[in-house]
């Protein structure tokens, strides 16, 4: 694959860049990896776009793909034990792959993001209660809540961060 | 494009596998905090952690399985009145015991990419000085230290502690400028991909029926800007909500640095308007509230003060360009 990658940089000679893209004909796979680095490289310069369409999609497939931690530890693992040789366009994968998806996401505003209402509700009753307390301190309680749906910090540290929602408040009782 | 969507994913990593060999420090770090992100949402595990902001210091227990693809979590305070979370991928609940109310959260979110929001992830190194830190132990595991060291005044310093093999993140802290600790998660117990049933997430108390909710708003144009945020928060959403009591819209945009999250929330200037202007804190998370003439803008974030008031005091009407 690093081949592959010295080839888009221009970093390989006549000879091996010939034998290569004859190797890519051949090769479906590494065909696909021709593809993929192409894809990130327009991806980065913004030369296409990724319509909502192209978005949806991908999200499709993605949530038909099975749900596998395992082989990318694997990967990751293999990655940094077996050091290898690589061409300066691959040196930032990682986070070419999130600069690439970042476009997808970029190019469709706010796909199908979070609606979301906030009440409070009797669990006795299960009536929507109305007199819960007023506009400025509830009001704030509602919208640490809301804004902790999109903060960075619950997908690291999933509900844990909605301490932040329910700490008991000794200095200022916001809550 | 003739490339299957598909293969574009499993395509990186297999290119990954081959490709990246021993990256640079900030890359390496960039790849760990993508880690974190994923083994966040697609491990089954459950333990007791502290919350400690200032001097305060809470204990939980937190319950996090994965059923179907889709994630179900328990959170319960151990100290004091009993509060609960109950995390789904419909909704939000919050259950206070010594009230005995429960509020409930609607969502909506579709299935995100199993990472942090990547275009978020881009302006980290940018934003933030990051490095490794050594080997650490963490309620029994073995741990990556990681370090990232803002570049400016406008966000917090952090430091996590990440498990080794799954990546789950064992310990966080929020630094401020001067190195003090704003807030700490650390688990003290923690059993990662035990057996865990869809009972152990459900909520231990009664949950109300739906009733009536006002229908959630689509995302959406709100009609307002923020024209000067802090450098490299950038806007990643976008909507507008119904009012709890149904009168009216509050709008609602959140900006990233990909770290730290600030929300902005407008809403029509309440009749018995109190306490605006001004800010206050509700721990880690600061709250700056300002009045414009017929709006209220509340702009809250887990982000030094300086950075929500400048955010909130550059609110302005889209329309507003050419004055």
């Amino acid at each position: 694959m690093e081949k592959i990658s010295q080839l888009i940089d221009g970093a390989l000679g006549e000879w091996e860049a010939r034998a290569q893209i004859a190797r890519l004909e051949r090769d479906p796979e590494l065909a696909d990896c021709w593809a993929t680095y192409h894809l990130i490289g327009d991806a980065l310069r913004k030369e296409i776009e990724l319509g909502p369409e192209f978005t949806r999609k991908l999200r499709a497939k993605l949530d038909l793909e099975p749900t596998i931690i395992a082989p990318r530890l694997r990967l990751m693992q293999l990655a940094t034990r077996h050091a290898l040789p690589i061409a300066a366009g691959v040196a930032g994968v990682t986070v070419v792959a999130w600069l690439a998806l970042s476009s997808l996401q970029a190019t469709t505003p706010a796909p199908e993001v979070a609606k979301l209402d906030i009440q409070t509700v009797s669990p006795r009753t299960g009536e929507v209660d109305r007199s819960v307390p007023s506009p400025a301190n509830a009001g704030v309680a509602d919208y640490l809540v809301a804004h902790q749906e999109f903060s960075p910090s619950t997908t690291m540290h999933g509900v844990a961060s909605y301490m932040r929602t329910v700490s008991a408040d000794e200095s200022n009782g916001a809550r | 494009m003739r490339l299957a969507p598909a293969i574009v994913l499993s395509q990186l990593w297999v290119c990954m596998a081959a490709a990246a060999a021993d990256p640079p420090e900030p890359t390496e770090t960039l790849a760990w905090l993508q880690k974190i992100a994923a083994a966040a949402g697609q491990l089954n595990y459950s333990g007791t952690f502290v919350y400690q902001r200032g001097d305060q210091v809470e204990t939980s227990r937190i319950t996090h399985m994965v059923d179907h693809g889709s994630e179900y979590e328990k959170l319960e305070t151990l100290d004091g009145p009993k509060r609960e979370i109950i995390r789904t991928p419909n909704e939000v609940l919050t259950y206070f015991a010594d009230t005995l109310l429960v509020k409930r959260e609607k969502r909506t979110t579709r299935k995100l990419f199993p990472a942090l929001l990547p275009e978020q992830l881009s302006g980290v190194a940018e934003y933030y000085q990051l490095r490794k830190g050594g080997p650490e132990r963490i309620a029994g595991y073995d741990a990556q230290a990681l370090i990232l060291d803002p570049r400016d005044e406008y966000r917090y310093g952090h430091k996590f502690w990440v498990e080794d093999s799954t990546g789950l993140l064992l310990k966080a802290r929020m630094l401020d400028e001067k190195n003090r600790a704003v807030e700490q998660f650390a688990f003290t117990q923690l059993s990662i991909n035990g057996p865990l049933t869809r009972d152990s997430v459900k909520p231990s108390f009664n949950v109300p029926p739906d009733g009536a909710l006002p229908d959630p708003a689509a995302p959406s144009e709100t009609g307002w800007m923020v024209r000067n945020p802090p450098p490299g928060f950038k806007k990643i959403m976008e909507m507008k909500r119904p009012k709890r009591d149904g009168q009216g819209q509050i709008c609602h945009l959140v900006f990233s640095d990909g770290l730290a999250a600030v929300s902005v929330f407008i809403e029509p200037m309440p009749t018995a308007r109190k306490g605006v202007d001004g800010l206050s804190h509700q721990g880690a998370v600061n709250i700056y509230t300002r009045a414009l003439p017929e709006h209220m803008v509340t702009v809250l974030g887990e982000t030094p003060a300086v950075t929500v008031m400048q955010i909130a005091n550059s609110v302005s009407p889209k329309n507003n360009n050419n004055k």
